[in-house]
């Protein structure tokens, strides 16, 4: 191998470790390199350190995320999408807002209590959205379900009636569909939501209930549940569901989103309302409440 | 057959029999529904509507190499879970600036990248300010690791070890200049690969190269130092 000016074979060789390493030394070159590392000590004892340095820093495991990372983002999103909404106003509605009351959002904002600001929650302490849920000879009162709140989760529970499928088998009576994975067939036992709701206790799973209604009627024409199951131990929890539940279909989420990788989220939508589809094509523009 | 999705609207939230969307009924390779960029294609666009679901997935599509990403510049895991929130929070008050003209890893990888620049910038005045240096062995002389690692009583010899030289390179890491750490984590650390270094950095290739090569070569000095390697 024939050094650059100014440079001796070894620094020539040394500089060409990382190509070595990479594999992109072909022919000739690498030939002539590996030569001089055989014949060279000192060379090759700098490969050895150079190639056992890159295996070092490839090795170095990776830390999982602590959960507080995850809820410490979802805690600063609520926090600047409020403040976001309230400069918004305040940048179109300017006047409106006598002094003293300016000066009270000011000291709301300093103590971060839009932070705390928990809308979803004020919902559903008020009880207008959380239904019992019905089906023919039993009825499951809310508080029999572990019931918890998480802003997405409810947000994605509220929506419109509009969102069913028309072509969709609706109303489907006593099962229990659940998102993204498999459709669970409950059919008209209280014992077997009480069955699930100690395997989320146990699994530290959780379950949200909530009902929509009719804007006439006023009566609860579909209940989403919704199961969330952390990963961690997941397919055994599914197949005590299973057990107690057997899967019928398969059903996908609107978008075909895939699973959570650290929990994965099952919805459940279950409804037993005796309502025909021509009873329920006017919930197609009807929001809850 | 036709996707139920487009009868209904992208903004619909319908349940899809999945006989409906069938991995061998998608419409070819580049507009598979199944492709993982496809995913994060619709949740950035989602995201961009207002959607915080979607944004979610984001966060934790990326929170894990943000955050390793974070512990390994910074050296301290309380430092890195701190700025993994901010850089994401960042990530959702700009998301609307993003158009896609480049890849999204390589976006938030530079939110990531200069939020550890300046939190290190900050971090290295406090220390120096109380008389310590980030270039010193960080906290109590094992750094972050060792936190983790409380109880080593009945860690076999050959996992002792292991963990032992983990700590030792982590340490030999944090004591490279910051440029060179940067391009350490980012290639041999994080394995992202020359091109998406060069897009992450601004850099041409053959400059991230020559640096990377000197990196490691400073590295591979400082691990000898340690006693890890002889001394060449």
């Amino acid at each position: 191998m024939e050094p650059k000016a100014g440079k001796t074979v070894c620094q020539e060789v040394r500089e060409r470790f990382l190509e070595l390493l990479d594999g992109n030394l072909a022919g000739e070159d690498r030939q002539m390199l590996e030569a001089h590392l055989s014949g060279c000590p000192g060379c090759a004892h700098h490969w050895e350190s150079y190639r056992a340095t890159v295996k070092a820093l490839g090795s170095l495991e990776q830390l999982e995320v602590p959960e507080c990372v995850l809820e410490g983002i979802r805690t600063r999103m609520q926090r600047a999408s409020a403040l976001r909404r309230i400069l918004g106003w305040l940048r179109i509605h300017p006047w409106r807002i006598p002094v003293p009351a300016m000066a009270a959002l000011g000291v709301l904002l300093f103590m971060g209590g839009l932070g705390q600001w928990k809308p979803w929650e004020s919902k559903q302490q008020g009880g207008s959205q959380i239904a019992s849920l019905q089906e023919p000879g039993i009825t499951i009162q809310p508080h029999q379900l572990q019931q918890t709140a998480s802003p997405y989760a409810m947000e994605n529970l509220l929506s419109p009636v509009r969102a069913l499928d028309p072509d969709l088998d609706w109303p489907l009576r006593g099962k229990v569909m659940v998102q993204d994975e498999m459709v669970l067939d409950l059919t008209g036992s209280e014992e077997v939501f009480q069955r699930i709701e100690a395997i989320l206790r146990e699994s530290r799973g959780r379950m949200f209930l909530m009902g929509i209604r009719h804007k006439d009627s006023g009566q609860v024409v579909r209940s989403r549940i919704l199961l969330e199951i952390p990963m961690e131990g997941y397919a055994g929890v599914i197949q005590q569901i299973e057990s107690i539940a057997p899967v019928q279909r398969i059903f996908l989420e609107r978008d075909a989103l895939p699973p959570r990788p650290d929990r994965l989220r099952i919805t459940v939508v279950a409804t037993d309302l005796g309502l025909s589809q021509e009873a329920l094509s006017p919930l197609k523009s009807v929001r809850a409440d | 057959m036709k996707n139920r999705r487009e009868e209904s609207g992208a903004d619909l939230e319908t349940l899809f029999p999945i006989h409906c969307l069938k991995k061998e009924e998608a419409p070819g390779q580049e507009d598979d529904p199944w492709a993982p960029e496809e995913w994060e294609r619709r949740w950035i666009q989602n995201a961009q509507k207002g959607d915080p679901e979607s944004f979610e997935r984001i966060v934790i599509a990326y929170q894990q190499k943000i955050f390793n990403l974070a512990f390994r510049l910074l050296g301290d895991k309380e430092e890195a879970e701190d700025l993994t929130q901010e850089v994401f929070l960042n990530v959702y008050k700009h998301l609307s600036s993003f158009r896609g003209d480049a890849q999204f890893s390589t976006w938030i990888y530079q939110v990531a990248l200069n939020h550890c620049r300046n939190r290190f910038k900050y971090l290295k005045r406090r220390f120096y300010q109380s008389t310590e240096s980030l270039d010193d062995p960080l906290q109590g002389g094992e750094g972050d690791l060792e936190r983790e690692l409380p109880d080593e009583a009945d860690v076999p010899e050959e996992a002792l070890h292991r963990r032992q030289v983990q700590r030792l390179v982590q340490r030999a890491v944090q004591r490279l200049r910051p440029d060179y750490r940067e391009i350490i984590v980012l290639r041999d650390i994080q394995e992202l690969s020359y091109q998406e270094i060069s897009e992450v950095l601004g850099l041409p290739e053959g400059t991230i190269k020559s640096r990377l090569h000197r990196a490691r070569w400073e590295l591979k000095e400082l691990l000898a130092e340690l006693g890890i390697f002889r001394s060449g």
